[in-house]
Protein backbone atom coordinates (compact mmCIF):
# COMPACT_ATOMS: atom_id res chain seq x y z
CA UNK A 1 0.00 0.00 0.00
CA UNK A 2 1.26 3.49 -0.84
CA UNK A 3 2.52 5.51 2.10
CA UNK A 4 -0.30 7.91 2.97
CA UNK A 5 2.21 10.76 2.91
CA UNK A 6 2.61 10.14 -0.82
CA UNK A 7 -1.10 10.15 -1.53
CA UNK A 8 -3.13 13.11 -2.75
CA UNK A 9 -5.86 13.72 -0.20
CA UNK A 10 -8.74 16.12 0.13
CA UNK A 11 -11.38 16.73 2.80
CA UNK A 12 -14.62 14.89 2.12
CA UNK A 13 -17.60 16.95 1.05
CA UNK A 14 -19.72 14.95 3.50
CA UNK A 15 -18.36 16.60 6.63
CA UNK A 16 -19.19 19.93 8.18
CA UNK A 17 -16.90 21.57 10.68
CA UNK A 18 -17.10 24.07 13.45
CA UNK A 19 -14.07 25.86 14.84
CA UNK A 20 -14.04 26.14 18.62
CA UNK A 21 -11.07 28.16 19.83
CA UNK A 22 -8.00 26.40 18.47
CA UNK A 23 -9.83 23.10 18.13
CA UNK A 24 -12.21 21.83 15.47
CA UNK A 25 -15.26 19.63 15.71
CA UNK A 26 -16.28 17.76 12.57
CA UNK A 27 -19.55 16.02 11.86
CA UNK A 28 -19.55 13.40 9.14
CA UNK A 29 -23.05 13.74 7.76
CA UNK A 30 -23.28 10.28 6.24
CA UNK A 31 -21.90 8.49 9.27
CA UNK A 32 -23.58 10.78 11.79
CA UNK A 33 -20.40 10.77 13.87
CA UNK A 34 -18.56 13.62 15.53
CA UNK A 35 -14.77 13.96 15.45
CA UNK A 36 -12.65 16.31 17.48
CA UNK A 37 -9.39 17.74 16.20
CA UNK A 38 -6.86 19.11 18.68
CA UNK A 39 -4.86 22.25 17.83
CA UNK A 40 -2.26 20.33 15.80
CA UNK A 41 -5.00 18.36 14.03
CA UNK A 42 -6.80 21.61 13.33
CA UNK A 43 -3.64 23.04 11.75
CA UNK A 44 -3.14 19.98 9.56
CA UNK A 45 -6.80 20.08 8.62
CA UNK A 46 -6.50 23.71 7.52
CA UNK A 47 -3.49 22.80 5.34
CA UNK A 48 -5.51 19.98 3.77
CA UNK A 49 -8.32 22.40 2.99
CA UNK A 50 -5.81 24.70 1.31
CA UNK A 51 -4.98 21.81 -1.00
CA UNK A 52 -1.51 21.11 0.37
CA UNK A 53 -0.08 17.64 -0.04
CA UNK A 54 0.96 15.51 2.94
CA UNK A 55 4.71 15.88 2.36
CA UNK A 56 4.37 19.64 2.24
CA UNK A 57 2.18 19.59 5.34
CA UNK A 58 4.93 17.71 7.22
CA UNK A 59 7.45 20.40 6.30
CA UNK A 60 5.10 23.21 7.28
CA UNK A 61 4.21 21.61 10.60
CA UNK A 62 7.87 20.83 11.39
CA UNK A 63 8.80 24.44 10.74
CA UNK A 64 5.83 25.93 12.57
CA UNK A 65 6.10 23.76 15.67
CA UNK A 66 9.94 23.44 15.55
CA UNK A 67 9.89 19.66 15.72
CA UNK A 68 12.07 17.04 14.00
CA UNK A 69 10.75 16.19 10.55
CA UNK A 70 10.73 12.44 11.28
CA UNK A 71 8.62 12.91 14.40
CA UNK A 72 6.20 15.11 12.53
CA UNK A 73 5.99 12.64 9.66
CA UNK A 74 4.96 9.86 12.05
CA UNK A 75 2.33 12.07 13.68
CA UNK A 76 0.94 13.31 10.38
CA UNK A 77 0.92 9.78 8.96
CA UNK A 78 -1.05 8.51 11.96
CA UNK A 79 -3.44 11.46 11.87
CA UNK A 80 -4.13 11.23 8.14
CA UNK A 81 -4.60 7.48 8.37
CA UNK A 82 -7.23 8.03 11.06
CA UNK A 83 -8.98 10.65 8.96
CA UNK A 84 -8.93 8.41 5.91
CA UNK A 85 -10.17 5.37 7.84
CA UNK A 86 -13.12 7.47 8.97
CA UNK A 87 -13.77 8.91 5.49
CA UNK A 88 -12.97 12.43 6.69
CA UNK A 89 -10.40 12.70 3.91
CA UNK A 90 -10.54 10.88 0.60
CA UNK A 91 -7.85 10.07 -1.93
CA UNK A 92 -7.98 12.11 -5.11
CA UNK B 1 -51.16 22.24 21.74
CA UNK B 2 -53.43 19.19 21.48
CA UNK B 3 -56.47 21.43 21.30
CA UNK B 4 -54.91 23.28 18.38
CA UNK B 5 -54.26 19.96 16.64
CA UNK B 6 -57.96 19.20 16.75
CA UNK B 7 -59.05 22.65 15.54
CA UNK B 8 -56.35 22.87 12.86
CA UNK B 9 -58.13 22.79 9.52
CA UNK B 10 -58.10 21.35 6.93
CA UNK B 11 -55.75 18.91 8.66
CA UNK B 12 -58.28 17.52 11.11
CA UNK B 13 -61.14 17.08 8.65
CA UNK B 14 -58.78 15.36 6.22
CA UNK B 15 -57.58 12.94 8.90
CA UNK B 16 -61.19 12.24 9.96
CA UNK B 17 -62.25 11.50 6.39
CA UNK B 18 -59.21 9.28 5.78
CA UNK B 19 -60.04 7.34 8.93
CA UNK B 20 -63.72 7.05 8.02
CA UNK B 21 -62.89 5.60 4.62
CA UNK B 22 -60.23 3.20 5.93
CA UNK B 23 -62.20 1.72 8.80
CA UNK B 24 -64.38 -1.30 8.28
CA UNK B 25 -66.72 -2.51 11.04
CA UNK B 26 -64.87 -4.26 13.85
CA UNK B 27 -61.37 -3.60 12.50
CA UNK B 28 -58.28 -2.92 14.60
CA UNK B 29 -56.70 0.54 14.63
CA UNK B 30 -53.41 1.60 16.20
CA UNK B 31 -53.11 5.33 16.89
CA UNK B 32 -49.39 6.12 17.15
CA UNK B 33 -48.42 9.29 18.95
CA UNK B 34 -52.02 9.48 20.10
CA UNK B 35 -51.73 12.37 22.54
CA UNK B 36 -55.13 12.53 24.26
CA UNK B 37 -56.46 10.15 21.62
CA UNK B 38 -58.78 12.13 19.38
CA UNK B 39 -58.00 9.90 16.38
CA UNK B 40 -58.74 6.91 18.61
CA UNK B 41 -62.15 8.32 19.50
CA UNK B 42 -62.91 8.97 15.84
CA UNK B 43 -61.82 5.46 14.93
CA UNK B 44 -64.34 4.08 17.43
CA UNK B 45 -67.04 6.37 16.12
CA UNK B 46 -66.42 5.07 12.59
CA UNK B 47 -66.82 1.47 13.71
CA UNK B 48 -63.44 0.14 14.80
CA UNK B 49 -63.72 -2.86 17.11
CA UNK B 50 -60.39 -2.43 18.84
CA UNK B 51 -58.26 0.68 19.10
CA UNK B 52 -54.87 0.98 20.77
CA UNK B 53 -53.69 4.48 21.58
CA UNK B 54 -49.89 4.49 21.73
CA UNK B 55 -48.35 7.48 23.45
CA UNK B 56 -45.44 7.93 25.88
CA UNK B 57 -46.66 11.29 27.16
CA UNK B 58 -48.93 11.70 30.19
CA UNK B 59 -51.48 13.44 27.95
CA UNK B 60 -52.79 10.00 26.98
CA UNK B 61 -54.31 9.70 30.48
CA UNK B 62 -56.96 12.14 29.27
CA UNK B 63 -58.19 9.47 26.87
CA UNK B 64 -59.88 7.41 29.58
CA UNK B 65 -62.45 10.08 30.58
CA UNK B 66 -62.80 11.11 26.94
CA UNK B 67 -63.49 7.53 25.87
CA UNK B 68 -65.96 7.09 28.69
CA UNK B 69 -67.75 10.28 27.70
CA UNK B 70 -67.95 9.05 24.12
CA UNK B 71 -69.14 5.56 25.03
CA UNK B 72 -66.15 3.66 23.67
CA UNK B 73 -63.98 2.92 26.71
CA UNK B 74 -64.54 -0.82 26.21
CA UNK B 75 -62.95 -0.69 22.75
CA UNK B 76 -59.90 1.41 23.59
CA UNK B 77 -56.62 0.24 25.08
CA UNK B 78 -53.76 2.48 26.03
CA UNK B 79 -50.10 1.61 25.57
CA UNK B 80 -48.10 4.23 27.39
CA UNK B 81 -44.77 4.12 25.65
CA UNK B 82 -43.13 4.26 22.26
CA UNK B 83 -44.62 2.30 19.37
CA UNK B 84 -41.23 0.66 18.85
CA UNK B 85 -41.64 -0.95 22.30
CA UNK B 86 -45.21 -2.07 21.62
CA UNK B 87 -45.56 -5.82 21.09
CA UNK B 88 -49.25 -6.50 20.49
CA UNK B 89 -51.16 -9.71 19.99
CA UNK B 90 -52.43 -9.27 16.45
CA UNK B 91 -51.71 -6.56 13.92
CA UNK B 92 -53.63 -3.45 12.96
CA UNK B 93 -55.82 -3.04 9.90
CA UNK B 94 -55.25 0.71 10.09
CA UNK B 95 -52.37 2.69 11.59
CA UNK B 96 -52.92 6.40 11.99
CA UNK B 97 -50.19 8.78 13.11
CA UNK B 98 -48.95 12.32 13.02
CA UNK B 99 -45.40 12.28 14.33
CA UNK B 100 -44.26 15.22 12.22
CA UNK B 101 -42.70 18.38 13.47
CA UNK B 102 -42.63 21.41 11.23
CA UNK B 103 -41.60 18.90 8.55
CA UNK B 104 -42.06 15.14 8.24
CA UNK B 105 -38.31 14.75 8.73
CA UNK B 106 -38.59 15.08 12.49
CA UNK B 107 -36.92 13.13 15.27
CA UNK B 108 -37.75 9.40 15.04
CA UNK B 109 -40.81 9.78 12.78
CA UNK B 110 -39.46 7.78 9.84
CA UNK B 111 -37.89 4.94 11.90
CA UNK B 112 -41.13 4.68 13.92
CA UNK B 113 -43.28 4.43 10.78
CA UNK B 114 -40.94 1.88 9.22
CA UNK B 115 -41.11 -0.23 12.38
CA UNK B 116 -44.89 0.10 12.56
CA UNK B 117 -45.33 -0.83 8.90
CA UNK B 118 -43.13 -3.89 9.18
CA UNK B 119 -44.13 -5.14 12.63
CA UNK B 120 -47.55 -3.78 13.54
CA UNK B 121 -49.52 -3.43 10.27
CA UNK B 122 -51.49 -6.36 8.89
CA UNK B 123 -50.83 -7.40 5.32
CA UNK B 124 -52.85 -5.12 3.05
CA UNK B 125 -53.46 -2.72 5.94
CA UNK B 126 -53.77 1.05 5.64
CA UNK B 127 -51.30 3.69 6.75
CA UNK B 128 -52.56 7.21 7.43
CA UNK B 129 -50.79 9.31 6.17
CA UNK B 130 -49.78 7.50 3.01
CA UNK B 131 -47.32 10.01 1.64
CA UNK B 132 -45.79 13.42 2.32
CA UNK B 133 -44.02 15.59 -0.22
CA UNK B 134 -41.57 18.21 1.02
CA UNK B 135 -41.53 21.26 -1.20
CA UNK B 136 -39.05 24.08 -1.44
CA UNK B 137 -38.92 27.56 -3.00
CA UNK B 138 -36.81 30.71 -2.94
CA UNK B 139 -37.99 33.21 -0.37
CA UNK B 140 -37.68 36.88 0.42
CA UNK B 141 -38.32 37.68 4.05
CA UNK B 142 -36.52 40.82 5.15
CA UNK B 143 -38.10 41.03 8.58
CA UNK B 144 -37.53 37.49 9.77
CA UNK B 145 -34.09 37.39 8.15
CA UNK B 146 -33.11 40.55 9.94
CA UNK B 147 -34.47 39.25 13.25
CA UNK B 148 -32.67 35.96 12.76
CA UNK B 149 -29.37 36.81 11.15
CA UNK B 150 -28.68 40.53 11.10
CA UNK B 151 -29.68 42.12 14.38
CA UNK B 152 -27.90 42.30 16.75
CA UNK B 153 -25.06 40.25 15.27
CA UNK B 154 -24.11 42.40 12.30
CA UNK B 155 -25.62 45.65 13.51
CA UNK B 156 -26.71 46.84 16.90
CA UNK B 157 -27.32 50.19 18.48
CA UNK B 158 -24.55 49.71 21.06
CA UNK B 159 -21.76 49.59 18.48
CA UNK B 160 -20.59 46.20 19.76
CA UNK B 161 -18.83 43.76 17.46
CA UNK B 162 -21.06 40.70 17.80
CA UNK B 163 -20.25 39.34 14.35
CA UNK B 164 -18.98 36.02 15.75
CA UNK B 165 -22.57 35.24 16.63
CA UNK B 166 -23.66 35.61 13.01
CA UNK B 167 -22.06 32.28 12.08
CA UNK B 168 -24.43 30.56 14.47
CA UNK B 169 -27.67 32.37 13.74
CA UNK B 170 -27.17 32.16 9.96
CA UNK B 171 -27.13 28.40 10.33
CA UNK B 172 -30.37 27.94 12.20
CA UNK B 173 -33.64 26.84 10.70
CA UNK B 174 -36.52 29.05 11.69
CA UNK B 175 -40.26 29.31 11.44
CA UNK B 176 -41.31 32.45 9.64
CA UNK B 177 -44.36 34.61 9.53
CA UNK B 178 -46.24 34.10 6.24
CA UNK B 179 -47.22 37.76 6.01
CA UNK B 180 -43.55 38.72 5.74
CA UNK B 181 -42.66 36.02 3.22
CA UNK B 182 -42.72 36.37 -0.56
CA UNK B 183 -41.75 33.51 -2.85
CA UNK B 184 -39.35 34.44 -5.64
CA UNK B 185 -39.64 31.17 -7.56
CA UNK B 186 -41.98 28.32 -8.27
CA UNK B 187 -41.71 25.52 -5.76
CA UNK B 188 -40.01 22.21 -6.46
CA UNK B 189 -40.43 18.78 -4.93
CA UNK B 190 -37.54 18.17 -2.61
CA UNK B 191 -38.44 14.76 -1.23
CA UNK B 192 -41.33 12.33 -1.46
CA UNK B 193 -41.82 10.21 1.64
CA UNK B 194 -43.97 7.22 0.77
CA UNK B 195 -44.76 5.70 4.14
CA UNK B 196 -45.55 2.33 2.56
CA UNK B 197 -41.94 2.01 1.45
CA UNK B 198 -39.67 4.57 3.13
CA UNK B 199 -36.81 3.02 5.07
CA UNK B 200 -34.07 5.64 5.23
CA UNK B 201 -34.67 8.46 7.71
CA UNK B 202 -31.98 10.54 6.01
CA UNK B 203 -32.34 12.67 2.93
CA UNK B 204 -29.88 14.00 0.40
CA UNK B 205 -30.75 15.68 -2.86
CA UNK B 206 -30.14 18.49 -5.30
CA UNK B 207 -32.59 21.06 -6.49
CA UNK B 208 -32.29 24.00 -8.88
CA UNK B 209 -34.69 26.90 -8.51
CA UNK B 210 -35.00 29.68 -11.07
CA UNK B 211 -35.79 33.19 -9.90
CA UNK B 212 -39.05 34.48 -11.35
CA UNK B 213 -39.51 37.64 -9.31
CA UNK B 214 -36.85 40.28 -8.73
CA UNK B 215 -36.03 40.80 -5.09
CA UNK B 216 -33.74 40.18 -2.19
CA UNK B 217 -33.20 36.49 -1.67
CA UNK B 218 -32.93 35.72 2.02
CA UNK B 219 -33.30 31.97 2.01
CA UNK B 220 -35.36 28.96 1.11
CA UNK B 221 -38.78 28.04 2.39
CA UNK B 222 -39.82 24.44 2.99
CA UNK B 223 -43.27 23.02 3.66
CA UNK B 224 -45.05 19.78 2.90
CA UNK B 225 -48.12 18.48 1.11
CA UNK B 226 -49.69 15.43 2.68
CA UNK B 227 -51.68 12.67 1.04
CA UNK B 228 -53.40 10.87 3.90
CA UNK B 229 -55.25 8.51 1.57
CA UNK B 230 -55.99 8.56 -2.17
CA UNK B 231 -57.68 11.87 -2.90
CA UNK B 232 -57.56 13.06 0.72
CA UNK B 233 -54.88 15.40 1.99
CA UNK B 234 -53.84 18.89 2.89
CA UNK B 235 -51.06 21.31 2.17
CA UNK B 236 -49.01 23.45 4.47
CA UNK B 237 -48.06 25.83 1.64
CA UNK B 238 -47.81 29.55 2.20
CA UNK B 239 -51.18 30.24 0.56
CA UNK B 240 -53.01 27.67 2.66
CA UNK B 241 -54.67 28.24 6.05
CA UNK B 242 -52.16 28.23 8.91
CA UNK B 243 -51.53 24.76 10.27
CA UNK B 244 -49.97 23.54 13.48
CA UNK B 245 -46.73 22.73 11.67
CA UNK B 246 -45.46 26.12 10.52
CA UNK B 247 -43.10 26.54 7.56
CA UNK B 248 -39.36 26.12 7.73
CA UNK B 249 -37.06 28.91 6.61
CA UNK B 250 -33.48 28.09 5.66
CA UNK B 251 -31.43 31.30 5.69
CA UNK B 252 -28.63 32.07 3.28
CA UNK B 253 -25.41 33.27 4.84
CA UNK B 254 -25.84 36.56 2.99
CA UNK B 255 -28.88 38.07 1.36
CA UNK B 256 -28.56 38.19 -2.46
CA UNK B 257 -30.14 40.58 -4.94
CA UNK B 258 -31.62 38.36 -7.60
CA UNK B 259 -33.42 38.87 -10.89
CA UNK B 260 -35.52 36.66 -13.16
CA UNK B 261 -33.39 34.01 -14.85
CA UNK B 262 -30.91 33.69 -11.99
CA UNK B 263 -30.59 30.14 -10.77
CA UNK B 264 -30.01 28.92 -7.25
CA UNK B 265 -28.54 25.43 -7.06
CA UNK B 266 -28.91 23.76 -3.71
CA UNK B 267 -27.59 20.51 -2.36
CA UNK B 268 -29.51 19.65 0.77
CA UNK B 269 -28.80 16.94 3.32
CA UNK B 270 -30.88 15.99 6.35
CA UNK B 271 -29.25 13.46 8.64
CA UNK B 272 -30.81 11.96 11.75
CA UNK B 273 -28.11 12.18 14.40
CA UNK B 274 -28.86 11.21 17.98
CA UNK B 275 -32.59 11.69 17.71
CA UNK B 276 -32.68 15.01 15.87
CA UNK B 277 -31.93 16.12 12.35
CA UNK B 278 -28.78 17.91 11.27
CA UNK B 279 -29.40 19.86 8.08
CA UNK B 280 -26.70 20.93 5.65
CA UNK B 281 -27.27 23.08 2.60
CA UNK B 282 -24.75 24.14 0.00
CA UNK B 283 -26.14 26.84 -2.26
CA UNK B 284 -24.81 28.60 -5.37
CA UNK B 285 -26.09 31.59 -7.27
CA UNK B 286 -25.52 31.33 -11.02
CA UNK B 287 -26.41 34.31 -13.22
CA UNK B 288 -27.77 33.81 -16.76
CA UNK B 289 -24.95 33.12 -19.20
CA UNK B 290 -22.43 32.43 -16.45
CA UNK B 291 -21.00 29.00 -15.90
CA UNK B 292 -19.38 29.80 -12.56
CA UNK B 293 -21.37 30.78 -9.48
CA UNK B 294 -21.30 34.40 -8.37
CA UNK B 295 -21.83 33.39 -4.77
CA UNK B 296 -21.75 30.12 -2.92
CA UNK B 297 -22.46 29.23 0.69
CA UNK B 298 -21.85 26.10 2.70
CA UNK B 299 -24.14 26.02 5.71
CA UNK B 300 -25.41 23.56 8.29
CA UNK B 301 -27.42 23.53 11.47
CA UNK B 302 -24.28 21.93 12.91
CA UNK B 303 -22.70 25.38 12.57
CA UNK B 304 -25.65 26.84 14.42
CA UNK B 305 -24.69 25.06 17.61
CA UNK B 306 -22.23 26.45 20.09
CA UNK B 307 -20.16 23.36 20.79
CA UNK B 308 -18.12 22.61 23.88
CA UNK B 309 -15.32 20.24 22.80
CA UNK B 310 -15.01 18.97 26.38
CA UNK B 311 -18.64 17.90 26.34
CA UNK B 312 -17.98 15.88 23.17
CA UNK B 313 -14.73 14.41 24.50
CA UNK B 314 -16.49 12.67 27.37
CA UNK B 315 -18.75 10.93 24.87
CA UNK B 316 -15.92 9.46 22.80
CA UNK B 317 -15.52 5.68 22.75
CA UNK B 318 -11.97 6.15 24.01
CA UNK B 319 -12.98 8.20 27.06
CA UNK B 320 -12.41 6.48 30.41
CA UNK B 321 -14.92 7.78 32.97
CA UNK B 322 -13.27 8.44 36.34
CA UNK B 323 -14.75 6.89 39.45
CA UNK B 324 -16.83 9.32 41.43
CA UNK B 325 -19.01 9.51 44.52
CA UNK B 326 -22.03 9.86 42.27
CA UNK B 327 -21.28 6.47 40.73
CA UNK B 328 -20.93 4.90 44.17
CA UNK B 329 -24.27 6.30 45.29
CA UNK B 330 -26.06 5.01 42.19
CA UNK B 331 -24.26 1.68 42.26
CA UNK B 332 -25.39 1.15 45.86
CA UNK B 333 -28.91 2.29 45.12
CA UNK B 334 -29.32 0.02 42.08
CA UNK B 335 -27.92 -2.94 44.01
CA UNK B 336 -30.78 -2.61 46.50
CA UNK B 337 -33.53 -2.84 43.91
CA UNK B 338 -34.87 -6.37 44.12
CA UNK B 339 -38.56 -5.94 43.42
CA UNK B 340 -39.47 -6.02 47.12
CA UNK B 341 -38.31 -2.70 48.60
CA UNK B 342 -40.35 0.49 48.26
CA UNK B 343 -38.84 3.80 47.21
CA UNK B 344 -39.05 4.99 50.83
CA UNK B 345 -37.17 1.94 52.08
CA UNK B 346 -34.52 2.38 49.40
CA UNK B 347 -34.20 6.05 50.35
CA UNK B 348 -33.75 5.17 54.04
CA UNK B 349 -30.93 2.75 53.24
CA UNK B 350 -29.33 5.25 50.93
CA UNK B 351 -29.37 7.90 53.63
CA UNK B 352 -27.91 5.48 56.19
CA UNK B 353 -24.96 4.75 53.91
CA UNK B 354 -24.36 8.27 52.63
CA UNK B 355 -25.40 10.53 55.52
CA UNK B 356 -23.19 13.42 54.44
CA UNK B 357 -24.65 13.39 50.95
CA UNK B 358 -28.28 13.10 52.00
CA UNK B 359 -28.92 15.24 55.04
CA UNK B 360 -32.71 15.14 54.62
CA UNK B 361 -34.94 12.18 53.88
CA UNK B 362 -36.55 14.06 50.99
CA UNK B 363 -33.18 14.38 49.23
CA UNK B 364 -32.65 10.63 49.33
CA UNK B 365 -36.20 9.96 48.17
CA UNK B 366 -35.79 12.42 45.31
CA UNK B 367 -32.61 10.73 44.22
CA UNK B 368 -34.07 7.22 44.34
CA UNK B 369 -37.20 8.34 42.48
CA UNK B 370 -35.22 9.96 39.71
CA UNK B 371 -32.85 7.04 39.38
CA UNK B 372 -35.54 4.38 39.24
CA UNK B 373 -37.60 6.59 36.93
CA UNK B 374 -34.96 6.16 34.25
CA UNK B 375 -35.80 2.45 34.06
CA UNK B 376 -39.59 2.66 33.98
Amino acid sequence: MTDILRQKLEPTGDAVESRVGDETVLLHLKRGTYYGLDPLGTRIWSFLKEGKEPQEICQLVAAEFEVEHETVADDVRRFLSDLKANDIVVEL
Amino acid sequence: MYGRMVTSEPRMSAYAEALRQAISPGCTVFDIGAGPGVFSLLACRYGAGRVVAIEPDDSVELLRPLAEANGCLDRIEIFKGLSTDFAPVGRADVIVSDLRGALPLFEHHIPAIKDARERLLASGGTLIPARDTIRIALAQNAKNYSDLCVEPWLQNRFGLDLSAGHQFTANLLAQVEPEHTKLLSESADLAVLDYYSVTDPDFSGDVELEVEVEGALHGLLMWFDSELAPGIGFSNALDQPPQIYGRVFIPLEQALDVAPGDRIQVNLVAKLVGGSYVWAWNSRLVRPGDSEPEASFRQSTFLGKVIDPDALRVRASTFVPPRSDDHEVDRFCLSLIDGRHSLGELADKLRENFPARFTHASQALDHVTRLTGRYR
